[in-house]
């Protein structure tokens, strides 16, 4: 009946404590539904950047930190694969495709990718999605270049324009191979996945910038032009990994053993899905301890909000009377408070989920563009939502605890509370 | 038609305590008429009150108000009892901070179907009939919509005794609600109270310890300050 609006003229009577109260509740649970998120996606993402390639293949290394230099972008190589062992392993009969990388270079802080034409042919991500050009097309030219969406998006590249790759992989370097631009020929759709950052070139476009370069730096007095270079042999020396795509899938584990035991040198190959699954029971101890932070945060918003409400009661005694006075019975005045208290767990809920989307829209912006995970607005998964259905429940029943104290005061006080 | 209010051989004394903190032997008060109980503090008015209004039930004796004998009946039915039945009046603060002047008058009606249904018998709206109240008891209609906030302590007392007398109440109860008044506003005050509560046939039970007061009631009953209470009823 009327017990809500009753509920709700008196919440709004108080309103600033109501208000501050409902804001303790709602950031408590935004930052539960916030992490939920950011774990999801992060998932998402990271499973969604590679599919259909079988094995990785690298120098001798940890497997995580192969697949999250290889993949990811993030880290350095340590061992490089020598031209000879990259020739020997794509000439396997039960290979059917390779794609070799070649990474140490970057252009104004995205990564450049040595690579050859096969990359656009068989790179997939997602659900076996392959990439496609917004415009142009794959890299022909030793100096021509292919940018990710991201990329020509952000330095405002278009199809003609040159650029110059710095020597390693900081956001500003002094050491530019200025004196081999490359030609933007073709720029990538938006991908979702590390592709987006990168700028790719051929592997001879790798080999012409460093063939006047020795032990990482450029030798003095002795520079060879762009052209003199185009007429050299730019067969490179090594690639630092290489995506392997089996003809069928029940060799992948007898090649795995080949390439790990290859003698000519110390080689590492690892199957993505597995080295994911390292990855995430790695990462999976993090995201547990945030969540369970989160868990605690909620449930010190549930016991400050009981703690307003109990601190409230004293002066509510009089409000208390005047409804016993006006036939309330203790019940009601108990209902009242168990009320009192779920409402502000209903509101504080759809608060929190206005933060959290809010929270969630504006940080995808600086999420996207520094770690390449797309956050989502979504509802909370499944086990979340009945957490929170859970979480109103509880709102209502730890109303129970002033509710119990106002019903043993108004029975105390009857109807001569004089507070 | 049945007395407003009768008690018998009425006993109470608080748990724990040696002695009974009130007694009356016998007390009978007809329909519509009104009843001025007058003691100390410490007499055990607030009891009595609490007594009538069926918070409290008797150690020993009956109390039987209207048809209903209260005090032999469940905490449940004395609250729905005192919803349908009885208007009451505090020494102060009678109002919700948070409603309206006339929110505040509508109020019983809100709570009790019973009240809801006889208010809607002698208007055509909850609001008319609150109007209709607020205007008896002297409160200009600019006030009507204000917040509570906005009145005097007289005006509040009023607007308290026109909420007790919404939906037509057999009976009034008013705990001291003079004791916050100065004394133009306490004869302003128990001349509309007393009027209408003649006027609209609730019986009226009012408690003070200002003497003074007793011309406006057809009984007087006193209550002692060691509370060997002798029946007082004269008329």
């Amino acid at each position: 009946m009327n017990w809500i609006r009753l509920a709700l003229a008196s919440l709004w009577n108080r309103r600033t404590t109501a208000l501050l109260t409902l804001g303790m509740v709602a950031l408590s649970l935004s930052l539960l539904l916030t992490v939920d998120r950011v774990r999801e996606d992060t998932r998402a993402s990271f499973s969604n950047t590679l599919s259909g390639t079988d094995l990785i293949v690298g120098g001798r290394t940890g497997s995580l930190n192969l697949l999250l230099y290889s993949v990811f972008r993030i880290g350095n190589a340590t061992n490089n694969i020598s031209w000879e062992s990259y020739a020997d392993l794509r000439r396997n009969s039960a290979v059917d495709w390779t794609v070799p990388l070649s990474l140490g270079d970057s252009h104004r802080g995205y990564r450049v990718i040595g690579t050859t034409t096969d990359y656009f042919d068989h790179y997939q991500y997602g659900r076996n999605q392959s990439l496609s050009f917004q415009s142009g097309q794959p890299f022909d030219d030793v100096y021509d270049v292919v940018l990710g969406a991201e990329v020509a998006e952000v330095l405002d590249y278009q199809l003609g324009d040159e650029l110059v790759v710095a020597h390693g992989l900081g956001t500003t370097s002094f050491e530019n191979h200025d004196d081999k631009p490359f030609t933007v020929v073709g720029i990538l759709e938006a991908t979702g996945t590390p592709v987006d950052r990168s700028v790719h070139v051929p592997l001879e476009g790798i080999t012409a910038m460093h063939v006047d370069w020795q032990q990482g730096v450029k030798l003095p007095g002795f520079e060879i032009s762009a052209d003199e270079a185009r007429e050299m042999d730019l067969t490179p020396e090594s690639v630092t990994a290489v995506l392997v795509g089996m003809k069928s899938r029940v060799q992948t584990f007898s090649f795995q053993r080949l390439i790990n035991q290859y003698r000519a040198e110390p080689l590492s190959a690892i199957i993505p899905g597995a080295t994911l699954q390292e990855l995430w029971q790695l990462i999976g101890i993090a995201e547990n301890a945030l969540i369970a932070v989160s868990f605690m945060v909620v449930v010190t918003g549930l016991l400050g909000m009981v703690t307003v409400i109990l601190a409230g009661l004293n002066e509510r005694r009089r409000e208390m009377a005047i409804l016993r006075a006006l036939g309330a019975r203790p019940g009601h005045i108990l209902g009242l408070l168990m009320l009192e208290s779920g409402l502000y767990g209903v509101a504080g809920l759809l608060a929190g989920l206005l933060l959290h989307w809010g929270v969630i829209a504006l940080a995808s912006i600086w999420v996207q563009g520094t770690y390449g995970i797309q956050l989502t607005l979504a509802l909370p998964s499944p086990t979340l939502l009945l957490v929170l259905a859970g979480f109103v429940g509880l709102a209502f029943l730890v109303g129970l605890l002033p509710g119990w104290k106002a019903y043993r005061q108004s029975l105390s006080d009857g109807l001569t509370a004089t507070t | 038609m049945a007395d407003a209010l009768s008690i018998e051989s009425l006993a109470y004394r608080w748990p724990g305590q040696q002695h009974n903190t009130l007694t009356i032997d016998r007390l009978r008060l007809p329909a519509g008429s009104s009843l001025f109980v007058r003691g100390p503090s410490g007499s055990g008015k607030s009891t009595l009150l609490n007594l009538l209004a069926g918070v409290l039930v008797p150690t020993q004796g009956r109390i039987q108000v209207l048809d209903q004998p209260l005090s032999e009946q469940s905490g449940k039915v004395r609250d729905r009892f005192r919803a349908d039945n009885i208007g009451y009046i505090f020494q102060q603060f009678n109002l919700l901070p948070y409603l309206s002047v006339i929110d505040n008058v509508m109020l019983p009606c809100r709570l009790s179907r019973r009240r809801h249904d006889k208010a809607l018998s002698e208007a055509s709206s909850l609001t008319d009939a609150a109007a209709d109240r607020l205007t008896r008891l002297n409160i200009p209609e600019a006030l009507w919509h204000q917040r509570v906030s906005a009145l005097s302590v007289g005006q509040q007392q009023r607007v308290a005794a026109a909420r007790a007398l919404m939906g037509l109440p057999e009976l009034v109860i008013a705990d001291e609600p003079t004791s916050a008044l100065d004394q133009d506003n306490v004869d302003n005050f128990m001349d509309v109270l007393t009027g209408q509560c003649q006027a609209l046939g609730s019986a009226l039970v009012f408690v003070s310890h200002d003497r003074h007061l007793a011309r406006w009631f057809d009984q007087e009953l006193e209550l002692a300050p060691e509370s060997r209470t002798q029946s007082g009823a004269t008329s």
